[in-house]
């Protein structure tokens, strides 16, 4: 269970490497492009809809590797049960709002598919595809989360505390 | 309806709180829109955060962020930084001050490539740390510039923090990058001036015969030193001018930048398959860190536009009657506070999402504003208690934070002297990319 579950999460977040990649790759072609007088069509929409990717889909995997930044210097103070309990709270607070950003972009997407809304470029690109990668991401990253918090509770420390800067 | 002054007290008290116990920042700001949003009866706010949070993510100024993150942890991974202190050290050998300059100018050449202060700090002061102990410098000039020219980072373009309020504050990230080049010139002078002038007045400090091997080299040696330094300055000049230029928008010249930086690694052979995947995952996290947080700042923007609390402050200086003067005088004091426990990048989304229309209101250039801000977070990066750069040389040297915070401060005032030149003369920021629109 611990390796498929790591293996999620930088499965994830490789892939949104790739998008990074993806993104590098259309923008030069487009600079080529244009030397020769061809235009690639919709590439701003298509840097949009890939950064999205790239953003979401690494959300987990930079949790785990601690980072997401957040203000230690109190939290470093505390010692022993102060400190876990500091560390319950914020993962608890964390997971609340990745829950309700789950559910509230699933139907989002929803809308999206059902109205058929495309993108306003040269290409019309139905929008619910490229934001599909935002509720699988936050999906993945409250998986993450859950997955953190029963190792708080099971008193063994996460991996993104041991990785936090400072 | 809440009166406005207890919604600001209530947000002020829920943003504190959820900061100081230790919640991600990114996520903190969600909290306080939320709330926000709360008090102010607003229907459909899993909607209202779905939308915002897409249309933030999902922006094509935005993906210049990623990439010239990639561009940085590319070139990061050719160990440019090892070439620094040997092909720097022969051309400044004879200035007051002699090799203490390395600092500053390896960290103003490292800092086009980083986008962060405390990284620029850390790479340069590991590499030139050992050299100039074993030449014995003194160790107060020699943590001051380090800690003082790191914080170049967040300043010299290609910018990262600059992309980030570019993108929230909609000014062009391009004009940004071109205003930021006479900012950190003048930075970068009041560091040497400062240091030549402090080594006159220590003559007995500084190591007088230093290397001979340094002094009698030839114009023709020194070139072969620091052959390797010149592709990379090469490549950032070549981003800079083809954005000045006009040739390609930010993004652009980032895609640019990194294609670049892929061929100067592959032929100083330091490209692999392991350095490639580095180097991107690297890009990936930290560029995942940053939006996740703009994306926060984006629902904490809209959230508090329907509390009207932007509009009551923009409307509270023009009743006031603040002169701009006075405002950056209150305002650098207010950043001040926030540095002491904010990193740069949130103290500046918080800033555009509360306290843009009241800076526009008042008549502030909103692309000198960005400039200032940087200046004002580079302070922030040498203040105790959580100046990220004190820490990062208490770890390399092991001395005392607060004997390090003493050793930093003549710098401290040197960025401050920077914010006031910046104030009384605003063409520093603004008159490069006044050019740039005539050309």
């Amino acid at each position: 269970m611990r390796n498929i579950l790591d293996k999620l999460y930088l499965g994830a977040g490789m892939l949104a490497g790739i998008f990074i990649v993806l993104i590098t790759l259309m923008i030069l072609a487009q600079i080529i492009g244009r030397w020769f007088g061809v235009i690639i069509p919709s590439t701003e929409d298509f840097a949009g809809f890939f950064l999205a990717a790239t953003t979401f889909l690494a959300l987990a995997y930079t949790f785990r590797m601690g980072g997401h930044i957040r203000v230690t210097i109190l939290v470093h103070m505390l010692k022993g049960k102060a400190q876990r309990f500091s560390l319950v709270l914020a993962l608890l607070v964390l997971i609340a709002i990745i829950a309700y950003g789950c559910y509230y972009t699933i139907a989002f997407v929803y809308e999206s598919w059902s109205f058929k809304e495309v993108s306003q470029g040269y290409v019309p690109i139905p929008l619910w595809i490229p934001q599909l990668s935002m509720p699988l991401g936050l999906l993945i990253f409250l998986i993450a989360l859950i997955d953190d918090f029963i190792l708080v509770l099971l008193g063994k420390t996460p991996s993104f505390v041991e990785l936090e800067e400072q | 309806m809440i009166e406005i002054s207890n919604l600001i007290i209530i947000l002020g008290a829920v943003l504190m709180v959820s900061l100081l116990s230790g919640i991600w920042v990114a996520a903190s700001l969600f909290l306080v829109a939320f709330t926000a949003l709360m008090l102010n009866d607003n229907s459909n706010i899993g909607l209202v955060m779905a939308t915002t949070t897409w249309g933030a993510s999902a922006t094509w100024t935005l993906a210049a962020l990623p990439l010239f993150i990639w561009m940085g942890e590319i070139l990061f991974r050719t160990k440019l930084s090892d070439d620094l202190f040997h092909g720097l050290a022969p051309w400044l050998n004879k200035i007051p001050g002699r090799l203490l300059h390395v600092n500053i100018l390896g960290c103003t050449i490292f800092a086009a490539v980083s986008g962060s202060s405390a990284a620029t700090a850390a790479t340069i002061g590991k590499m030139t740390i050992p050299e100039l102990k074993k030449r014995g410098y003194p160790m107060k000039m020699m943590i001051g510039t380090l800690a003082g020219s790191g914080t170049l980072g967040f300043l010299i373009p290609p910018s990262i923090i600059l992309i980030v309020y570019g993108v929230s504050a909609e000014v062009s990230i391009s004009r940004l990058f071109i205003a930021g080049i006479l900012p950190g010139v003048m930075l970068v002078t009041l560091f040497m001036g400062y240091t030549a002038i402090w080594s006159m007045l220590h003559k007995d400090q500084i190591p007088s015969e230093d290397d001979t091997e340094l002094s009698q080299m030839t114009f023709g040696q020194k070139l072969y030193a620091s052959r390797r330094l010149f592709p990379v300055m090469g490549l950032i000049l070549f981003v800079l001018g083809s954005i000045y230029a006009g040739w390609a928008t930010a993004t652009e010249a980032a895609s640019l930048g990194v294609f670049g930086a892929l061929f100067l690694s592959l032929m100083t052979g330091s490209l692999s398959l392991k350095t490639f995947k580095d180097s991107l995952l690297g890009a990936t996290r930290t560029s995942c860190m940053i939006t996740f947080i703009i994306a926060g700042a984006a629902f904490l923007s809209l959230a508090m536009g329907f509390t009207g609390i932007p509009r009551m402050l923009a409307e509270n200086i023009s009743t006031m009657g603040l002169s701009p003067i006075q405002l950056i005088f209150v305002l650098t004091l207010f950043f001040m506070v926030l540095g002491f426990f904010l990193d740069g990048i949130s103290m500046v989304v918080l800033t555009t999402s509360i306290i843009l229309p009241m800076v526009e209101k008042s008549g502030i250039n909103l692309l000198w504003f960005g400039i200032y801000v940087v200046l004002v977070v580079e302070m922030s990066q040498i203040t105790p208690p959580v100046g990220f750069n004190l820490f990062v040389m208490q770890g390399l040297t092991k001395i005392n934070i607060v004997k390090v915070a003493g050793y930093a401060l003549p710098f401290f005032f040197l960025l401050l002297t920077a914010v006031v030149l910046l104030t009384a003369f605003p063409e520093i920021a603004t008159w490069l990319p006044q050019l740039m629109t005539k050309n």
